[in-house]
């Protein structure tokens, strides 16, 4: 069995769209979530997001791919682009073939499917942009990427709400190992910052209307993200043998279903998904130094996920640090589980652990280390990503240094 | 309205990315990159730019034919006569 590891990174954030800027931000606890720019919100009651900002679709694809692809396609292709140019990859006829896309997505074309039912409904218009459906579709992100680089190997898509980009990059990790694709290309894309699902979040009552706080005694709800992260997977021996960079070794992975409630969380299945990761990984639980936490900043999802981790690691979980990077980056929602391994991923190569930012009050609830607000220069030996997503799908990602 | 076949090598141009004054009505879609999505696009836009319904071309009695600019704003015209006269 192959051992896989990270050999590059893309991404597109509320934070920037470059890994040093990206990671300056995490580190610094500088967050993205600022008032809403890119819709309209007289009929909103919740008026924050995490959104990318200053986006120019013109600056990164020719005007006539650009009526093509929906923003999360978009930031998919971008996120790409940049992860196969940090990892330096020239893809021949053979790679190309031998590279597999897997990219997670919660909903798909959102920005598609909001203006144009705004078009039919509001405006009466008699007909649909030609472009409707090859732009909404969930595999779009993952289509387009390979359009975009030429990859032929096996691409689709992966949707598990909250959880999509941690599957996909997991599903990656096994294709990897097998040998059934030499180089993996895997993440997630979302951008459903749109009038619609803003206020079907609304009617969730899941918002925060000023911040995210993870973990914070204060927290008062996740606040929306969007984005892109791909990381580039590939053989310890194949990277090694053409003398690649290496962010970190992606040791292991555990999934599971709650089989209980469609939002709740439940303590049982995230703990069970954290356990599959480690063994799947052979990692001991003592060996665990950092958790890169769901966090989303709901008072129900910190306070099971510290029941979670406190389940699997016991004494541990006093040793062991975890933070959220959701207070800098919003929740991505399909995007989030990419967007945060690869934040583990860097945290790994740099010994740095990111904090939670915008943290203001210890809750007994959420009684870890949970790295308030400024970062620590630490080696962590191994660490864990946890996605736990709407619908009780878990996902958990475990990494280790070299 | 402006000419109809000014306005169809505006709209040729804006997706060929060739400009207005390097588009007579004899030069073909072939000769200048349009592919079949973009043509999707080309009759998306020129349903909306001129109102009118263009045929799949599939249906019996299509008006349009896409080989060049200038038999593509014949189409248009005869379109936009028979609309006038019904």
């Amino acid at each position: 069995m192959n051992r896989v590891v990270i050999t590059g990174i893309g991404v597109v954030s509320p934070v920037g769209s470059d890994i040093e800027t990206y990671w300056d931000a995490l580190v610094e606890g500088r967050s993205g979530i600022g008032p809403l720019t890119t819709i309209p919100t007289d009929r909103l009651s919740v008026r924050i997001a995490a959104e990318v900002k200053n986006y120019v679709p013109e600056e990164n694809f020719e005007i006539r791919a650009v009526s093509r692809l929906d923003r999360f396609a978009q930031f998919a292709v971008i996120a790409a682009r940049n992860a196969v140019a940090d990892a330096g990859l020239i893809f021949n006829d053979e790679l190309a073939e031998a590279t597999a896309t897997i990219i997670g997505t919660g909903v798909g074309g959102q920005h598609t499917l909001d203006d144009s039912y705004y078009r039919l409904y509001a405006q009466n218009a008699a007909k649909l942009h030609p472009f409707t459906i090859p732009r909404l579709m969930v595999n779009a992100g993952a289509s387009q990427i390979s359009m975009d680089l030429g990859l032929r190997g096996p691409t689709f898509a992966v949707a598990s709400a909250c959880a999509s980009g941690t599957h996909a990059i997991g599903l990656a990790l096994d294709m990897i190992r097998s040998g059934r694709a030499a180089v993996a290309l895997a993440g997630g894309a979302e951008a459903c910052i749109t009038f619609g699902t803003l206020k079907g979040w609304e009617a969730l009552r899941a918002l925060s209307a000023d911040t995210c706080r993870p973990f914070s005694r204060t927290r008062s709800g996740l606040v929306l993200g969007e984005g892109a992260a791909i990381l580039v997977l590939e053989s310890f021996d194949r990277a090694t043998a053409r003398g690649a960079k290496i962010y970190a070794e992606l040791r292991g992975f555990g999934m599971s279903a709650d089989a209980a409630d469609i939002t709740t969380p439940n303590a049982i299945g995230g703990a069970q998904a954290i356990r599959a990761a480690l063994k799947d990984a052979r990692i001991n639980d003592d060996s665990v130094d950092y958790i890169n936490a769901h966090g989303t900043g709901t008072m129900l999802n910190d306070a099971t996920e510290t029941q979670t981790i406190r389940a699997v690691f016991g004494a541990h979980a006093d040793r062991l640090a975890v933070s959220s990077s959701k207070a800098v980056l919003g929740h991505g929602l399909g995007a989030a589980g990419a967007l945060e391994a690869a934040a583990t991923a860097i945290a790994i190569q740099r010994r740095v652990m990111p904090p939670t930012a915008n943290f203001e009050e210890r809750d007994s609830a959420c009684d870890l280390d949970v790295i308030p607000n400024t970062a620590r220069d630490r080696r962590i030996r191994c660490a864990v990503s946890n996605s736990f997503a709407f619908g009780g799908l878990n996902a958990v990602l475990a990494l280790g240094e070299l | 309205m402006a000419d109809v076949l000014e306005e169809i090598t505006d709209i040729i141009s804006k997706h060929s990315l060739v400009g207005i004054g390097e588009l007579p009505p004899e030069t073909r879609l072939d000769e200048i990159n349009i592919q079949s999505l973009d043509l999707f696009e080309i009759v998306f836009d020129i349903e909306e730019r001129f109102k009118i319904d263009v045929p799949d071309q599939t249906t019996a009695g299509s008006h349009l034919e896409f080989t060049t600019i200038g038999q593509i704003a014949e189409g248009v015209r005869s379109i936009l006569a028979k609309s006038k006269a019904a």
